[in-house]
């Protein structure tokens, strides 16, 4: 299928069950609240190394946030539950409590809970002050710069992790042009995240390695400068790759973000230096969640 | 969905104790059995259909309505469970104890003990509230535990005497010995505040929108703050006539029993 002069391979992308919390960090301006929200959501490009994958969604305005303040909202996502609990409360009490005027509260509701101000509120030496609110705990811990608050529980749902796409384009740049095109309408789409820097990836994985304690290796078939050596999914003209990574609350919401991603490509034509997208797949094996490009295109 | 409206056929000048009230399940709603339910007036046992006269109507929510109410109107609301019961009227005592969940609306006044040992759900008065709001009533060692009391008027003593959690707001002015004893909860209260308030408080919060005489030497000072916890409520603040910033004077106290309750006087009257 060529669309726009931009060929798109009959392939899938495959994408893994995995376990999510949407929390939203406020703070006296929305440079703070971005500021604590970036913090919490470093080093979180990849369950393969990080133990998590975490994003900004969006930003919050006042009247959208708990204390009526600025704020983020970000979306975690982790493959179990005690490590999406222990990624969560290593990161708000190292990352969240300590941010200037920060303070902390969950963005969806569910039957799990995650320990957020349960756990946090140690650190209050016993002058930390609880608060119900119809059904919702807070915990108030006296800071250095006043109280950080923070809400009891979090809560953990089911969501989407691995879509993704593949920008095979002529030169690095234009790879990477195509690619900030494509993130930019893939952050508009809600309820999702692109962990890796940026939104994008140059490093595609597959699964295994030669070396027996490596879980993943480079995608080797998509690596411009050794497809003279190995079997290669790039043709002549194809010289750079970058990947795109979307993690979703559902299957929809990540195929939302891909079409919206796939479609700015489109748009931008032959001019762009794109040849042709593909997708990362495994096969068909390890991922219940299958992506067809061509079906999300219709 | 049912509305069922509850008017009396004679002049109530005795106590009428309606504390089963909360035990009509409404979505399972029966003409007969509500007829035939079981209350008590002058101290004598009487079905319902004698004392009111009995209308039933389709409505989008679950909801007892009682009019021509009076302060001889006990145990409204008690032990309330979910649904709606609103109130034409004044009422008389425990007007929505013990209650665990729903709304109880009363469009008067009420005496003593209103929301008392409470558990959950809200209570909203629109004029005034007697002694013991929220507090703890007869052999019982706390006091409302969970819930909302929004009361429009003003409140008499002893607000929220071992109050145990939940949230009391008054626009009005509230008499003596205001939150004796409090081990948790929050009370807002807009208008003045009575004198012996907080004695013996071992946590939770009183906030006051007016300079109180005098504060207990008991509460040591903490400074002025700006608190941003009680952004969450300022909608509901607003309401009650403090300002935009939420600025406080904190107190901490009492520290004759080291209790770490808070008083929270608001810097913009």
């Amino acid at each position: 299928m060529i669309s726009n002069s931009i060929k798109i391979f009959d392939t899938f992308a495959e994408a893994f069950p995995m376990k999510c919390s949407r929390l939203i960090v406020t703070a006296e301006t929305e440079k703070w609240a971005r500021t604590a929200a970036n913090s919490f959501t470093g080093f979180a490009t990849s369950v393969i190394g990080c133990g998590c994958e975490s994003a900004i969604e969006k930003t919050l305005s006042k009247n959208e946030t708990p204390d009526q303040r600025p704020g983020v909202s970000i979306l975690i996502f982790s493959m179990s539950s005690k490590e999406l609990s222990k990624q969560i409360l290593n990161r708000a009490g190292q990352c969240i409590m300590t941010s200037p005027t920060s303070a902390l509260f969950s963005g969806n509701d569910g039957d799990i809970k995650i320990k957020l101000g349960n756990s946090l509120r140690y650190f209050g030496d016993g002058f930390q002050i609880s608060k119900k609110v119809d059904k919702k705990r807070f915990w108030r811990i006296p800071v250095m710069d006043g109280e950080f608050i923070c809400e009891d529980y979090a809560y953990q749902v089911d969501g989407v992790g691995g879509g993704n796409f593949l920008i095979l384009a002529d030169t690095k740049l234009n790879a990477l042009k195509a690619s900030e095109v494509a993130v930019r309408e893939m952050q508009k789409i809600p309820n999702t995240i692109l962990p890796f820097p940026g939104g994008v990836v140059r490093s595609g994985s597959k699964v295994g390695s030669k070396y027996k304690s490596l879980l993943a290796s480079t995608n080797f078939e998509y690596c411009p400068t050794i497809k003279g050596v190995v079997k290669t999914a790039l043709s002549k003209a194809e010289n750079s790759v970058l990947e795109i990574v979307v993690d979703g609350l559902t299957k929809y919401d990540v195929t939302l973000s891909l079409k919206a991603g796939i479609k700015a490509i489109i748009k931008l034509g032959k001019k762009s230096g794109v040849k042709s997208i593909s997708a990362g797949n495994y096969g068909g094996k390890l991922g219940p969640f299958h992506f067809h490009l061509r079906n999300i295109l219709k | 969905m049912i509305k069922i409206q509850l008017t009396p056929r004679i002049i109530i000048d005795s106590d009428l104790n309606l504390e089963g009230l909360s035990s009509i399940d409404i979505s399972k709603f029966n003409q007969s059995k509500l007829e035939t339910f079981r209350i008590k007036y002058r101290n004598k046992i009487c079905f319902l259909r004698n004392i009111f006269k009995i209308n039933v109507e389709k409505d989008s929510i679950n909801k007892i309505i009682i009019k021509k109410s009076n302060q001889f109107f006990q145990n409204l609301g008690f032990k309330w469970r979910s649904d709606l019961l609103e109130v034409f009227g004044n009422a008389g005592s425990f007007f929505g104890a013990n209650m665990t969940g729903g709304k109880v609306v009363l469009h008067g006044s009420c005496n003593n003990f209103l929301g008392s040992n409470m558990e959950g759900g809200e209570i909203i008065v629109k004029k005034n509230a007697g002694n013991f709001v929220g507090s703890s009533s007869f052999g019982n060692l706390v006091g409302m535990t969970n819930g909302k009391i929004i009361i429009h008027g003003n409140v008499g003593n002893f607000l929220a005497y071992k109050m145990r959690r939940g949230l009391i707001m008054i626009k009005g002015n509230v008499g003596d010995n205001c939150a004796n004893f409090l081990i948790a909860g929050t009370i807002i209260v807009s208008g003045n505040i009575g004198n012996d308030f907080c004695l013996g408080m071992k946590r939770g919060s009183l906030v006051l929108n007016k300079k109180p005489k005098n504060i207990l030497i008991r509460f040591k000072d903490c400074g002025i703050h700006e608190l941003n916890y009680y952004k969450i409520f300022s909608p509901l603040l607003k309401n009650l006539g403090f300002k935009k910033a939420l600025v406080f004077k904190k107190f901490t106290g009492d520290r004759t029993n080291l209790g770490l309750g808070e008083i929270l006087i608001s810097e913009n009257y």
